[in-house]
């Protein structure tokens, strides 16, 4: 295995901002999964790609917008807004206390 | 002397008052709502939802963009900005990046007590959604989704004020301009007007006071959030000046962070140490296709706009000759200003009305007819029956002996009692002047 593009901090910054708790044999996984990904991507820099302009969209369509105030034909009773979460309180959701 | 000049910047976040979110068609009205009763697949986050932008709110942000003097972007895309939190469902919000609705604006500000005009830059106006609202009880936290996706505005502010003084003045005068482009009710108390002080301080290495180049801004910054009043933003500058100041002293540097505002106890305290732009991993939303404007409809946008306060308050000051510290009281909230200047329009006599206004003489609850009626009745000489006044006097200082010995002892000022009681008995009919001279020559 060559040097590695990504340090074990940089795995552990990536993993906090991905609420991730990784144990050693897991940094060394991702370590190594995260290299390939990245050597894939690297595979552009072979193309001249200056006059390339961005892809920002892959579809050809723009300004697609709807009228305020029309009629909510998606909305969803308590009951279905709640139905997929384990636990609940007063119709509301309810994690682990985070503050 | 100072060592150090603040330096401080804003966010203003403002939701605005559209009847659906940002990206569905879920009612936005959320205030005093049942908990998880206005939600659909959009604004819950759930998989393979699909989000469509509100027309109405984009026109809206362009139009706050445009009274604050912002260059309007004709290309604009949304972005996802990523963190984990549990007012955030699907793990990033929608917001805006590099191509914001609006850039590089300001807003100038006058200060009617000392008569100075302050101008300060803003960056950027955007779009993106609001969150959840988090409610934190025992050992849990709980989540009502009613708020997520209601339209919110995001200003920022170019780094600009350098005392508390300033900000709040700011903050007072884009509270009124967003009022009058009717688009938000920007009430703090409710939460749809909050704002986030970046709070600096740079050090004067010499008598060259000015800070103005960004190279030359201080490498670190404190964020205040959890600010609900303006009053609070004052106090919680003021605060971080003096706790900036102290560490500064030491040799050392404040952290990076992101603070909270205790309004029990008047004190910020640290929150989190604040995430870089690139832990947000910003990139293109891929569910929303990009905007592009057309010149004419951006144009549009600037024309449309009503007269913002401070052209009335110049107008007021050149046209009518209203004076500067009147024309501001007058111009602070649209209905009162366009009250005011229905009023001239028919009684022509702007100071007057000014002055009957703002001292509450006549109701402004009165049609402006009623109003000018009233004006006219009060400005007007007073026609005094002679013959009644002088029964008045006499009668007046018979009933009010001992006001009168005090008066002849030297004691002047109770004169200004007994005008009073013949006025009163006259039902107003009288000229007060004239009054004042009948009871010192009946008094003598
Ligand atoms: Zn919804």
């Amino acid at each position: 295995m060559g040097k590695k593009i990504l340090s074990r901090e940089e795995i552990l910054h990536l993993a906090g901002l991905a609420k991730l708790h990784l144990s050693d044999e897991e940094i060394n996984k991702y370590q190594g999964q995260l290299d390939e990904t990245i050597n894939y991507i690297k595979n552009l820099e072979e193309l001249d790609t200056s006059k390339v302009v961005p892809t920002n969209s892959v579809v050809d369509l723009k300004n697609v917008t709807f009228e305020d105030g029309a009629e909510n034909k998606k909305g969803l009773t308590v009951g279905e807004s709640l139905s997929n979460t384990k636990e609940t309180e007063k119709n509301e959701f309810a994690v682990k206390r985070i503050m | 002397m100072n060592k150090y000049i603040p330096v401080i910047g804003l966010e203003i976040h403002v939701e605005l008052k559209t009847k659906s979110k940002m990206f569905c068609q879920c009612r936005a009205d959320y205030f005093a709502k049942k908990p998880n009763t206005q939600t659909c697949p959009v604004c819950l986050g759930l998989p393979g939802a699909l989000p469509v932008p509100n027309k109405k709110a984009i026109e809206w942000v362009q139009k706050i963009g445009a009274a604050l003097d912002c260059k309007l972007r004709p290309h604009s895309k949304f972005d996802r900005k990523h963190y984990n939190y549990p007012d955030l469902a699907k793990g990033y919000q929608i917001s805006q990046y590099d191509e914001p609705f609006a850039v590089n604006g300001r807003v100038t500000v006058c200060n009617p007590r000392n008569k100075t005009k302050k101008s300060f830059g803003i960056t950027r106006v955007h779009m993106e959604e609001d969150t959840a609202k988090l409610t934190h009880r025992g050992s849990g936290t709980y989540v009502n989704f009613n708020r997520s996706g209601v339209p919110l505005v995001e200003i920022v502010t170019e780094p600009d004020f350098h005392n508390a003084d300033d900000v709040k003045m700011f903050l007072e005068e884009l509270q009124v301009i967003i009022r009058y482009l009717d688009v938000s009710d920007a009430d703090m108390e409710k939460g749809s007007m909050r704002m986030e002080p970046n709070i600096s301080l740079q050090k004067i290495t010499n008598d060259r006071s000015q800070i103005t180049k960004k190279s030359e801004l201080p490498n670190y910054k404190v964020e205040v959030k959890n600010i609900n009043s303006f009053r609070f933003v004052k106090q919680a500058i003021e605060y971080e000046i003096k706790r900036q100041t102290e560490i500064l002293e030491k040799g050392k540097t404040p952290v990076q962070e992101t603070r909270g505002w205790d309004d029990k106890k008047n004190k910020t305290y640290s929150q989190r140490s604040k995430e870089e732009a690139q832990d947000y991993r910003y990139f293109p939303e891929p569910d929303i296709p990009p905007f592009i404007f057309e010149e004419n409809y951006l144009d549009e946008v600037g024309v449309s706009l009503p007269e913002l306060p401070q052209e009335k308050i110049d107008r007021y000051i050149a046209d009518y000759k209203v004076r500067e510290s009147d024309a501001f009281v007058l111009t602070r909230s649209r209905k009162l200003a366009e009250y005011f200047e229905k009023v001239v329009s028919i009684s022509k006599k702007p100071q007057q009305v000014a002055n009957l206004i703002i001292n509450k003489k006549i109701s402004i609850d009165l049609t402006p007819e009623k109003f000018c009626q009233k004006v006219e009745a009060l400005l007007s000489p007073k026609v005094t029956d002679r013959k009644m006044l002088s029964e008045t006097v006499k009668k007046t200082i018979v009933d009010n002996p001992k006001v009168v010995s005090d008066y002849k002892a030297g004691k002047k000022n109770v004169l200004m009692f007994l005008v009073g009681q013949v006025m009163k008995a006259m039902k107003g009919r009288a000229d007060a002047n004239l009054v004042r001279q009948q009871l010192l020559e009946n008094i003598l």
